[in-house]
């Protein structure tokens, strides 16, 4: 099914030339749709001919903003952008401190800790066994990290999600998307000397999706780093 | 990758072998983690044609020139009219670590870990020249390959331990989970060993 969708995104400039021509070639040649970023002109058409495009990514940005606190829990759902590349300017990146100077109080982890519970419940519970297992993993990763001493986590988040495309199929639903992703965190060397990281990485993440009712539920999430955009 | 290997003086197959050097190839991974080696192609994601480049740089003979691009049992680069020919274990990492299995001498598995630690030191058997294959756990396996070059500081981090050479990101001296530079270090990233 995925490869369909990307096939028929990828013919968007050939349907558009015989639109032109005045036929009505997209409801006629295949119920699925795109919408595309970046002012594509079949896709402003399709995106306003289909009402799905809206609730698809909405649920879509639920489930990546739940992915991005299955890793490293954020205290917003809200898109926010890093903050930890100024503070390692600040702190002339690779110096090590004597002491962590910024974490979380332990109110603040466990509350990011039961909100990454509810998130992975409302976001990956109809999810595939597979997508729930990777996402339990990052949970479980991360819940370690919080407890380790040596660990000091503060903070996390999603700058930026571009929809690169969104394809509507009945009830089902693939979206592509490039997200800015980051955290910040501190560790402890061996020497008890502490060092702060702010990684920022852009990944590509799609998201399949599936109506029940008139709810878009995630059933499937992978992800890849974009090129030049790797650790 | 402690055994018996060949040294390629060209892209023709020359499997009578001598001891790979593993400071001869973490020297090329050292030489080339910042730039681009203009006797072989460059690609966009450049990871394993760089960690193939620095298996050369210690003795690694190519294996199975001009056989199937597709096969994992053989690992070869080659110029081909106006650019390059190459198969899939020299420039997709599960492809590379798949030839490494498979070919006699090659390579050993030595371990897993996760790409969240912070670990100081990779597993005792792993040495400079070894290489390291990453699974970013975004549900497409292994798609990530580096070569450990030694241990100090990251110059970039600050962490302190084993440390790698790559490309695409290109970093020097990186520390082996490259936990230091990955948002998502907390998934199921894994990081294998080969030896």
């Amino acid at each position: 099914m995925k490869n369909h969708f990307r096939s028929l995104t990828s013919m968007r400039w050939p349907l558009f030339i015989v639109g032109a021509t005045g036929l009505t070639v997209f409801l006629a040649l295949s119920a699925t749709i795109s919408a595309s970023a970046g002012g594509d002109p079949v896709a402003a058409v399709n995106a306003s001919q289909n009402s799905e495009v809206a609730p698809v990514q909405t649920a879509a940005t639920e489930a990546i903003l739940a992915h991005q606190s299955m890793g490293a829990p954020m205290n917003s759902a809200a898109l926010r952008p890093n903050a930890g590349a100024a503070r390692a300017a600040a702190k002339n990146g690779a110096t090590a401190l004597s002491a962590p100077d910024a974490a979380l109080a332990k109110g603040d982890v466990q509350q990011r800790s039961s909100a990454a519970d509810a998130a992975f419940a409302k976001a990956f519970g109809s999810a595939s066994s597979g997508l729930k297992a990777r996402e339990q993993t990052r949970l479980n990763n991360v819940k370690a990290l919080l407890s380790d001493p040596d660990f000091r986590f503060i903070d996390s988040g999603v700058s930026a999600i571009t929809y690169d495309s969104t394809s509507v199929s009945g009830n089902t639903a693939v979206t592509v998307a490039h997200v800015v992703t980051w955290s910040q965190f501190q560790d402890k060397d061996q020497a008890g000397k502490w060092h702060e990281a702010s990684p920022e990485n852009t990944i590509i993440v799609t998201t399949t999706l599936s109506k029940s009712g008139s709810t878009w539920k995630v059933s499937d999430l992978t992800w890849t780093f974009a090129t030049g955009s790797a650790p | 990758m402690g055994l018996a290997l060949a040294l390629a003086t060209s892209v023709a197959v020359a499997p009578n072998a001598s001891a790979y050097d593993k400071y001869g190839a973490a020297a090329y991974a050292d030489a080339w983690a910042l730039g681009r080696n203009r006797a072989y192609p460059s690609f966009g994601s450049d990871c394993t044609n760089f960690v193939s480049q620095a298996l050369v740089g210690g003795g690694f003979s190519m294996v199975g020139y001009p056989k199937s691009t597709t096969d994992d049992h053989n690992w070869w680069v080659a110029p081909h009219y106006w650019w390059w020919d190459w198969t899939y274990s020299w420039s997709s990492a599960s492809h590379l670590r798949q030839f490494l299995i498979w070919h006699v001498p090659g390579g050993y598995s030595q371990g897993q870990a996760s790409g969240s630690s912070a670990s100081t030191w990779t597993p005792s058997s792993v040495v400079t020249g070894d290489v390291l294959f990453y699974d970013w756990g975004g549900g497409e396996g292994i798609s990530h390959a580096s070569m450990q070059v030694g241990w100090g500081t990251d110059p970039n981090s600050g962490w302190y331990g084993n440390y790698v050479d790559q490309h695409t990101t290109d970093r020097r001296h990186a520390f082996w989970s490259l936990r230091p530079y990955n948002s998502q270090m907390a998934s199921t990233t894994t990081v294998y060993f080969m030896t």
